[in-house]
């Protein structure tokens, strides 16, 4: 599991770790080969793909429901907000595409040993000022991400040197293998800037006051703090397939939910991703557009066991807890349907996407079923009646069960009441603790935060597309995200083993036979599968629904839709 | 001459620096580390380290006040540790749209708040329809209002624009018609209660009896004899109504995706932003401060009694 960024707080920014979601590429050992095609179906559910553009618009306006962004220095963007533009401004290296393949773009790649990666750039590419994208560029835009002031740094701890071997060849050399570095450069840590004008920009670099100098499809020419941001449309783009569809997007800040669905509504706004789930039943029946609820998406629902010690800390009073809880209602009541009950710690999208193969998937999928079973009927009134019982074994005597969650957040509010709701019909006496947003996600990573917590709710994501990474951060001693202190020699050796193991079929039975392990201590569940809740207006096409939208130019891609 | 330097210069000042002392304090007395912010929660303990070095945040917290204290004094209010831009930048074109919000809204709560007290205060047939419109203005929250206004007059008739503040003048009043009216509507019934009420002392007192009984004019007894007594308490009252409107403008902001100071105050609170807290809230007591003390010094200079009481306090 990840750090746990509040992901509807109305009026808060979400955590800086969010910006990290778009690494979605950092497919542990998965092949740079697409294994599926992205699926472009005329539906408003389950899709990656949203329509066809077929003609370019003059105007588009979009809303960024996170606030205005900190920053569009791509190894810094901190948030969705920040995180969209920016990959709408630059290019990585290579392109994840909306089923979470991965792709040749900025430049090819060949491998020649575990060791070594060389990049090809490509030749003619220019940045927005007419200079070409040369290996000086790449070498610096790439030290740059690996610096200790970026929030991306820690990708690169495995990186030796990163070397200019030519002109338009860049060679990176590493101190031991590392298979997720390849799929990071699909995502903000491999986006390039020119190097002379960042320089010379300095601390100012990705600021209104600094802007940005690169090569994508937009360029950044307006940004007024509070007020919003103007992109143009790059007319010397390189990349016919993700080229701009708008010439000009016009980018508001807004943050309320109501406010931005009434513009929605009226048709002042073209659109916008990570529309607050509470507006969507008003957008449902809006006639202006189109509501989708895209995947995959590397969005869950997670109840975490905070301690050790405590309450919690007896196997059987967490399972009753776990008992009580009815995915499917916190579905339909929170979410409005924009999501899917899910019954392991690892979130179904993780190994449901297309970086893994069908074999790799067939694995998952079968063990995943096993715990589907056994758990698809918890929170019916039988097995609250059942967990009420196995708490009294367990000799649960009514001591408070404390539950934090994030402050100011209706819909992760309303989520914590059902929960308590639930629990207290078995006897649980669950206490809901809002944390104000710095010491929630200062929670989810420092126990020093922690203290006085028995449990922690919240949204949270992958890195990676591959459970392979939230599992190597939970599980095994000494990891970020082990509030528990979790220890067992064959989990460890079998997460260490996928780690190193380039073949996807393998990973994933080494995976889940930890899985099959781990997962009855019940120390962690995921809840919920969330859905990408986008809203386009009507005579729009081309969007991407998937969560990989914070990694392509997805507003580039938005043109207008055949009649 | 000293006792007036330090009623209105000096004391203003010291509560200049108090409130910065409390709001920097305060600030960092919230739990969290808004390095997070910048690094993530995936950073090593080492970067966090590095970054605290890099920004001066591993100082004891005095110290870094002091240094606050001394760069404001010399007009530097730094840099914002969330957006890496200084302070001034982030404030300036955010505050135009405050500023322009909260001269709309006065001009609102003036004009139709002073007009409805007087219409409440001189006819008695109409006070009570007045009293309810007051009554229903007081008790209708800004952001119900918002949502009214929008759903009406953006939405359904298209008048106005939900979202934005706007380009031009025209434009920007265009923008900002709806959110001043929201923020707005509560002072109105404020305004225009206490206006009723002070209209309406002055119209049953002896003064006004004698000016009717030597029969002079109703609208010359309005203006000469019952506005004229009745200004003081309207006008303290619309001051410190306009003042507040500042402090104010937050839940109006958010509700039409203003971007203004009220907004940018509210997320940098929320993110340990202290400099940018700092300085917003500098910018609130002032306002206050400054409409404070003119007040206190017009009433000094237009009511002869106070200078009376003053010269036997202060001399």
């Amino acid at each position: 599991m990840n750090g746990q960024p509040p992901r509807y707080p109305h009026r808060t920014r979400v955590a800086a770790v969010a910006a990290l979601t778009a690494i979605a590429a950092l497919a542990a050992g998965c092949g740079a080969q697409s294994h599926a095609a992205p699926s472009t179906v005329a539906a408003s559910h389950g899709v990656s793909t949203y329509g066809v553009a077929n003609g370019d618009l003059s105007t588009l306006t979009w809303d960024l429901p996170f606030g205005e962004p900190n920053t569009v220095d791509p190894p810094n963007t901190a948030d969705y907000s920040s995180s969209l533009i920016a990959a709408n401004l630059c290019d990585p290296l290579l392109r994840l595409n909306p089923n979470y393949s991965i792709s040749p773009n900025l430049a090819s790649y060949s491998q020649p040993n575990p060791l070594t990666l060389v990049f090809n750039i490509r030749r003619g590419v220019t940045f927005w000022d007419g200079s070409p994208v040369t290996s000086a560029d790449v070498v610096w835009s790439l030290e740059h991400s690996a610096s200790p002031s970026t929030a991306v740094s820690f990708l690169y701890a495995n990186v030796k040197s990163i070397t200019a071997t030519g002109l338009y060849q860049v060679t990176v050399k590493f101190k031991r293998p590392d298979s997720l570095f390849l799929f990071e450069m699909s995502s903000f840590s491999g986006m390039i800037q020119e190097k002379r004008f960042a320089e010379h920009a300095g601390s100012k670099l990705g600021t209104a006051a600094g802007k940005i100098m690169c090569s994508g499809p937009y360029e950044l020419t307006s940004w007024t703090p509070g007020t919003g941001m103007t992109l143009t449309a790059n007319p010397h783009y390189w990349n016919p397939a993700d080229r701009a569809h708008a010439h000009t997007i016009q980018i508001d800040f807004d943050t309320d939910s109501t406010s931005i669905a009434q513009a929605l509504i009226s048709g002042q706004l073209d659109g916008a991703y990570e529309v607050p789930p509470a507006v969507i039943p008003r957008l449902r029946t809006a006639t202006s557009g189109k509501l989708i609820f895209g995947a995959p998406t590397q969005l869950y629902l997670t109840l975490s066991v905070t301690s050790p010690t405590g309450v919690l800390s007896n196997l059987d009073v967490r399972k009753a807890l776990w008992m009580t809880i009815n995915r499917q209602a916190l579905v339909s009541a929170a979410y409005y349907g924009a999501a899917t009950p899910n019954y392991t710690q690892m979130n179904i999208d993780s190994w449901q996407n297309g970086s893994w193969p069908a074999a790799a998937q067939k694995i998952w999928s079968t063990a995943y079923a096993g715990f589907e079973r056994q758990e698809r009927s918890w929170g019916t009134p039988s097995a609250i009646a059942a967990a009420k019982a196995l708490a009294a074994k367990a000799g649960y005597h009514g001591q408070p069960i404390v539950m934090a969650t994030l402050a100011g957040d209706a819909t992760l509010a309303e989520v914590a009441g059902l929960i308590q709701g639930w629990a207290a019909e078995a006897g649980l006496k669950v206490q809901i603790k809002p944390l104000q947003p710095l010491a929630y996600d200062n929670a989810s990573y420092s126990a020093q935060y922690r203290t006085g917590l028995n449990l922690l709710l919240g949204t949270t994501f992958n890195v990676a597309p591959n459970p392979l990474e939230p599992m190597g951060l939970t599980y095994t001693p000494g990891d970020p995200y082990n509030y528990t202190n979790y220890s067992n020699p064959q989990v460890t050796a079998d997460i260490s083993a996928a780690r190193s193991t380039t073949n996807l079929v393998e990973q994933a039975r080494l995976l889940t036979k930890a899985q099959s392990i781990y997962e009855p201590a019940y120390w962690s569940q995921t809840l919920l599968q969330f859905d990408e809740i986008l809203f386009l207006k009507k005579g729009l096409g081309g969007a991407t629904a998937s969560f990989a939208y914070l990694n392509e130019p997805s507003l580039a891609l938005i043109g207008k839709a055949a009649k | 001459m000293l006792s007036h330097l330090r009623r209105w210069i000096l004391a203003p000042l010291i509560t200049l620096v108090a409130a910065s002392f409390v709001l920097y304090t305060a600030v960092w007395l919230q739990p969290g580390n808004p390095l997070t912010l910048i690094l993530g929660t995936r950073a090593s303990p080492a970067q966090y380290r590095y970054m605290a070095r890099k920004l001066g945040l591993d100082r004891p917290m005095p110290v870094r006040y002091w240094d606050w204290l001394t760069a404001a004094l010399h007009g530097n209010f730094g840099t914002s540790l969330v957006y890496k831009q200084s302070v001034a930048s982030l404030i300036a074109p955010r505050i135009v749209t405050t500023l322009l919000l909260v001269a709309y809204a006065s001009v609102i709560i003036l004009v139709v708040g002073v007009a409805l007290g007087i219409v409440g205060g001189m006819s008695p047939r109409l006070a009570p329809v007045v009293a309810a419109l007051n009554g229903l203005g007081v008790a209708i929250p800004g952001f119900v209002a918002a949502e009214l206004l929008t759903a009406l007059f953006a939405v359904q008739l298209g008048w106005f624009p939900v979202l934005g503040s706007g380009e031009g003048l025209l434009g920007r009043l265009q923008h900002l018609t709806l959110p001043a009216f929201a923020l707005a509507i509560a002072s109105i019934s404020y305004v225009s209660q206490i206006t009723r009420a002070a209209v309406s002392a002055e119209e049953q007192s002896p003064h006004v009896e004698t000016a009717r009984g030597r029969g002079l004019s109703p609208p010359r007894i309005m203006r000469r004899h019952v506005l004229r007594n009745a200004a003081m308490p309207i006008m303290t009252v619309s001051a410190l109504t306009v003042a507040s409107l500042l402090a104010g403008t937050l839940v109006v902001e958010y509700a039409f995706g203003l971007g203004g100071i009220g907004s940018l105050l509210d997320q940098s609170v929320a993110d340990k932003d202290s400099n940018v807290v700092l300085a917003i809230g500098l910018i609130l007591v002032l306002v206050f401060v400054i409409t404070t003390t003119t007040l206190d010094f017009l009433q000094y200079l237009l009511d002869p009694r106070l200078r009376l009481k003053g010269a036997s306090r202060w001399h």
